[in-house]
């Protein structure tokens, strides 16, 4: 007789059997999710406490020298350009994440309403540059705002608007970058918003409209409360995706003209593989780390909470 | 088994089995040597990548039960990737550095002494026929680390076809005012006012920089652009010269697109290619591969013109060493591979095949013809600029200078910075950076 089939009753036998399944169980559960753990530790968890480690050190030809406790931290904070940098990249996740969010409900609600092949047409078109390889994304971004011989630089042209580089200039070039971060992750934010308006009841819907509710009513007493834990998770993803996004800034802008669209993950980039100054670079690295695990945390409570 | 259910076990089963092969595998590739490089010889989209298959196979048909296996890898990074597997011992056998990067990777230890592996080996003849500045470069006494491979100088890329057209004399431009009034004859505006093909295109993006013009200008007039203690040393009156010089070329003569401000390297070598300007500043290793894409009859490359008559400016020489992981459990048959990778036979198919510069005086001497055809020449004008004003970086310099520099440009072009200041700040940066 198998252990999974014993019935329930009062005889020492039982008994035994109803202590020894849940840890056989257990040891199920532990052999299932150690492949994933290790995994996670090798890949992630081990290699953030080498580079914590590495962060209290000289580091010189990639390798730890001297300890120096703090040093490269206290560095990293007085360095001038590094507090210009963290507004900078604060203020650009703030713009694109809000940007995103918007763009993303408005397509959502209106996807929603849509039916057949039409809508499916535009879901298609609105997911396409974030199932696009992120890379692939960015050249193609570029190529159309690239100077002179880009193809938007070759229809403002032919409109005698030649004056116009969107990348020059400080101001349009941040432009052009919350577009990009809006362009990459607007079909990833439209699909869990819309997977919470498919999931509000239609109930609610029939009686606001039974009692008469206009459809500005309906937006702001049904569909937004009730989409409060959807927007939320969206947006701890978003921030999180903006934050440590490099493809966008390397690629489409460069970090410049001038440092304007310079954010943190092109700047961990620029410390560590142009300067080679792994000593800030890593400071830097575990200071976005840390930065991340909140935002995890964050999200996870989210989750929880309204899960 | 310990109350694990049918599909635990299978799995846990496949796991052994999976470690089992690997084990094996490892077991059955002793003679499997690892190489990293930027090349790909499965892809053979460049002529380098065709060249390198070419000698793989022979090595391999030559010395039975040895696999050359290459890991391509970024070139960005793959200097840094390399330093750093050496200290968690993956390194591979062969490495291609970064030539700039060759004392820190000797200060590291991470390469072999290759007069140990084979060059003490050598007879006088051969070791003349290979020696040269690239070879000395780093070297001790008793001990040279890489042999350089896809020697490259910065300098300026022409298209031949536009010059023949206009009657300009690449030859002919050695001073700046020739240079520019050069560009601007080749310049062409449209009754619109609208450029449709710029004089001399220029990138100042800070993410993979090449020499500009300041520097070239700095080294020309200084000598150097490092104090005795390797800080930047730019804000000074030939930085300044250098630098309102590259940027006149924008704001003075029309004769560079304004968009360089924000352009790459890359952008540069795309717009060349579609025949948006005439000239630009690159690399010469990037010359077959415009060559493909123009004819090679259409492209050809000068040096940097100075402010002495029939004198080149200076410009950064790169390349890539080839050298063995001194860590390499298998540095004898590692050291054989670059050995013969820098054969006579091999350095004349790099070259002829290849189209890269030679790294043997014997090549040149023993293929005059090849050299004598004028869609070579450009061998031959490369190797004359890197004799002539290829600069080494000094031992102890830190990097990143060609991105300071350019941020020093956008930040003149861009914030309206004046020159000196633009440069003081870059130098601070610079030194900053470096702990200096």
């Amino acid at each position: 007789m198998s252990i999974a089939a014993a019935p329930h009753g009062t005889t020492p036998g039982a008994r035994t059997a109803r202590r020894i399944r849940p840890l056989r169980l257990r040891l199920a559960g532990v052999g299932y999710v150690t492949p994933a753990m290790a995994l996670l530790a090798f890949t992630l968890i081990l290699p953030s406490l080498y580079g914590f480690y590495y962060s209290l050190h000289n580091i010189r030809y990639l390798k730890a020298n001297e300890f120096i406790g703090l040093e490269n931290y206290r560095y990293l904070v007085t360095d001038p350009e590094f507090w210009h940098v963290v507004i900078r990249s604060t203020g650009f996740t703030a713009v694109a994440v809000t940007f995103t969010l918007v763009i993303a409900l408005s397509v959502s609600l209106w996807i929603n309403q849509l039916h057949g092949p039409f809508a499916l047409f535009v879901q298609i078109v609105v997911i396409l540059p974030w199932v696009v390889s992120h890379v692939v994304g960015a050249l193609l971004f570029r190529w159309v705002f690239v100077n002179d011989i880009g193809l938007g630089m070759y229809f403002l042209e032919q409109m005698g608007i030649h004056w116009f580089k969107p990348v020059s200039d400080p101001t349009t070039a941040m432009a052009v970058l919350v577009g990009f971060a809006c362009w990459r992750t607007l079909g990833f934010a439209m699909l869990l918003l819309l997977s919470g308006l498919k999931s509000i009841p239609q109930d609610l819907y029939e009686a606001a409209h039974v009692d008469g509710a206009t459809a500005r009513q309906r937006l702001f007493a049904i569909t937004l409360p009730m989409l409060k834990t959807p927007m939320l998770i969206t947006l701890v993803i978003l921030t999180v995706s903006n934050l440590n996004n490099i493809e966008g800034p390397l690629i489409v802008t460069g970090g410049g003209p001038a440092d304007a669209t310079n954010v943190l993950a092109l700047d961990l980039y620029m410390r560590a593989f142009a300067k080679f100054d792994y000593n800030s670079a890593i400071a830097l690295g575990i200071g976005m780390f840390a930065a991340n695990i909140l935002l995890a945390l964050a999200y996870t409570r989210l989750v929880k909470s309204h899960g | 088994m310990f109350g694990l259910d049918r599909t635990t076990r299978i799995l846990l089963r496949a796991a052994v089995a999976s470690l089992s092969i690997l084990t094996l595998a490892q077991q059955a590739s002793a003679q499997t040597l690892r190489m990293w490089t930027f090349l790909d010889p499965a892809s053979g989209k460049d002529p380098r990548e065709r060249v390198l298959k070419k000698l793989i196979d022979q090595f391999e048909a030559a010395n039975a039960g040895v696999k050359i296996q290459v890991e391509p890898q970024v070139w960005q990074q793959m200097t840094d990737k390399f330093l750093a597997a050496t200290q968690t011992g993956t390194a591979p056998d062969v490495m291609w550095v970064h030539l700039r990067r060759v004392p820190d990777a000797i200060k590291l230890g991470a390469l072999a002494n290759l007069d140990d592996l084979f060059a003490k080996k050598w007879s006088k003849e051969e070791a003349d026929d290979i020696d040269g500045s690239f070879w000395r470069f780093s070297a001790k006494p008793g001990a040279h680390y890489h042999i350089t491979h896809s020697r490259s100088n910065v300098g300026q890329f022409y298209r031949a076809d536009l010059f023949r057209e206009a009657g300009i004399d690449p030859k002919s431009l050695t001073t700046w005012d020739k240079f520019v009034a050069a560009a601007e004859k080749l310049t062409v505006r449209g009754d619109n006012g609208v450029t449709t093909r710029w004089g001399f295109g220029q990138a100042f993006a800070t993410d993979g920089a090449n020499n500009s013009v300041v520097f070239s200008v700095m080294l020309d007039k200084n000598g150097v652009i490092f104090d005795e203690k390797n800080r930047a040393n730019w804000a000074t009156p030939a930085g300044v010269d250098g630098l309102n010089l590259q940027l006149d070329m924008i704001r003075k003569w029309k004769i560079t697109q304004p968009g360089a401000v924000n352009e790459k390297n890359d952008d540069l070598y795309d717009q060349f290619n579609a025949g948006r300007f005439a000239i630009i500043r690159g690399a010469s290793a990037r010359i077959p591969r415009a060559m493909t894409a123009l004819g090679a009859d259409k492209v050809g490359f000068f040096g940097t013109p100075s402010f002495t008559e029939g004198k080149f400016s200076p410009a950064e020489v790169a390349g890539w060493s080839v050298g063995v992981w001194s860590g390499s459990k298998q540095k004898e048959l590692a050291g054989k591979f670059v050995e013969f990778m820098s054969s006579k036979e091999a350095d004349r198919l790099w070259t002829m095949e290849g189209g890269a510069v030679p790294i043997r005086k014997s090549t040149v001497k023993e293929n005059a013809a090849f050299f004598a055809d004028p869609k070579n020449a450009y061998l031959a004008d490369v190797a004359a600029a890197m004799l002539e004003a290829g600069w080494f970086p000094p031992d102890g310099a830190g990097a990143g200078w060609n991105e300071e520099l350019n941020r020093a440009a956008q930040d003149v072009l861009t914030n309206k910075t004046d020159t000196k200041a633009a440069l003081q700040k870059a130098e601070q940066s610079y030194n900053r950076a470096h702990r200096l």
